[in-house]
């Protein structure tokens, strides 16, 4: 019941309140899915507020983890040691490989005349906000004021591709993880490089979807990106097939989603930097444009006719 | 009606300095629950700390937490943790209105009864969440991963139950002293 105020008004009752804040949470879902710039501008801020006092809230939780880790390490020392020796090793012989690899692609592009790919500059960022829950999974990263990161740049780590820029604010960009159900990137598969796309299911694995019914794709075979829609580098290791169930190819991400704290963001020279805003992301992936009106009635105007 | 009540002094007593603190106490504790998600045991399903704090608050403590502080808190921490806008906001505040309204006099129910309300409005929740997260993203929800939130939560909320109705003791005891 409403409550006479000591000022002559009527002051809103508590059920009015409640139903009015039911209501406007309810609008809100809808309109947060519309992707209008308000709302995002809106995220983009509590982020860049919330992100120094989420800092000293998730000390204690960055404490327990490392010491956990600590503890971890410890136990198995002699074992990851043994472990550590036998990795190196491999990896020695793996980097002659590279070296070797890559002086022959080098040559053979000058012989062919290929152009090479575009230089990326790597910022390296720290994580700063955990993946999120089971309905959204981002990460938030700490950058540097006057950074070049934009929307659409591309976020590994020493073992592949994490996600890609979402949205970016003054000291802050959020990444979406390769894992969250919004998160489709276009890949191939290594050894045959048939296309697809790798798509999150919002838990550990991706899936690969839009793969040719040609394709023979093999367990344990190697996902990289392709860099076809220009947004994303290619060659970036995604992940390795898992399983394969009638036709759903589930893979196993290259990067442990858990343990990132320190991420690189693959950004463009500032020489290279070209407008890319929204509207350009938004006309990459929109429908193809219609023609002008006018021309569908094109040699049947009669003003023509008349003059 | 009193028409005496018209001509007292406005009480000097206000609940918005108790109902400010609990709010920006239970942001706080949002922002741990984000935390706990970067542990390997909890990553994509922490527990619901918050959301049993809110429980217990407003089930028997409605005057610390008020529906607007549940829409604040909830709304800033869906901006945040980049969730749907709002839906998680939709979820709590109808959740607990529902359990509200069916569980009458709490003070004079066994636990078991709030247990068992708590555990209605944590359903309510996860139900109002999933659907309105398969109608908009047009994808299924991590069950597993609900499942064991849900498990998590629903074993905590005793340790959650006594923790924050003996702080309440505490500070009404400080406050009336």
């Amino acid at each position: 019941m409403a409550r006479r105020a000591s000022g002559g008004r009527y002051a809103p009752s508590r059920l009015s309140l409640q139903i009015f804040l039911l209501i406007l949470s309810f609008a809100l879902i809808f309109i947060g899915k519309l992707d209008i710039y308000t709302l995002r501008a809106a995220k983009t801020s509590v982020s860049e507020l919330v992100a120094p006092i989420y800092d000293v809230v998730a000390a204690p939780v960055r404490a327990f983890e490392t010491m956990a880790g600590g503890m971890r390490t410890l136990a198995s020392f002699r074992a990851e040691n043994v472990r550590l020796r036998a990795e190196n090793e491999r990896l020695k012989r793996w980097q002659r490989r590279a070296e070797i690899v890559e002086s022959e692609n080098r040559q053979l592009r000058t012989v062919l005349g290929a152009a090479s790919t575009t230089e990326l500059t790597p910022i390296t960022a720290r994580a700063i906000a955990a993946p999120g829950g089971s309905f959204a999974q981002t990460l938030l990263l700490d950058v540097d004021e006057g950074h070049l990161i934009r929307r659409g740049d591309a976020v590994v780590n020493a073992d592949g591709l994490v996600g890609y820029i979402i949205a970016t604010g003054r000291q802050t960009a959020r990444v979406l993880l390769l894992s969250d159900v919004n998160s489709k990137i276009p890949v191939i598969l290594s050894s045959s490089s048939w296309p697809a796309l790798a798509i999150g299911q919002n838990n550990k694995h991706l899936t690969l979807d839009f793969l040719p019914i040609q394709a023979k794709a093999e367990i344990g075979e190697l996902v990289l990106t392709s860099g076809h829609g220009g947004i994303l580098p290619s060659g970036i290791s995604v992940g390795r097939i898992l399983s394969i169930e009638d036709e759903k190819v589930t893979i196993e991400p290259s990067v442990k989603l858990e343990q990132i704290s320190f991420v690189s963001v693959l950004t463009q020279p500032e020489a290279n930097q070209k407008p890319r805003d929204l509207a350009d992301l938004e006309r990459f992936f929109g429908p193809v444009p219609k023609e002008a009106e006018g021309r569908l009635l094109e040699g049947m105007n009669a003003a023509e006719f008349l003059q | 009606m009193n028409q005496s009540v018209y001509f007292q002094k406005a009480s000097l007593k206000s609940y918005i300095s108790l109902q400010f603190l609990v709010t920006v106490t239970l942001f706080i504790v949002g922002l741990f629950e984000g935390a706990l998600s970067t542990l390997d045991l909890f990553l994509f399903s922490t527990p619901w700390i918050s959301f049993a704090i809110y429980f217990v608050l407003f089930i028997f403590y409605p005057v610390a937490l008020p529906v607007l502080s549940i829409f604040i808190v909830t709304f800033l921490l869906d901006l945040y943790l980049n969730n749907l806008a709002a839906s998680q906001t939709f979820a709590v505040i109808v959740s607990l209105l529902i359990v509200k309204r069916l569980l009458t006099f709490p003070d004079q129910r066994d636990f078991v009864e709030i247990w068992q309300g708590f555990i209605l409005a944590m359903g309510i929740m996860v139900l109002i969440q999933m659907i309105s997260f398969m109608v908009i993203e047009w994808h299924l929800v991590n069950i597993q991963a609900l499942f064991f939130q849900f498990g998590i939560t629903f074993l905590i909320y005793p340790f959650i139950h006594v923790i924050v109705t003996r702080l309440a003791q505490i500070f009404t005891q400080a406050a009336t002293r």
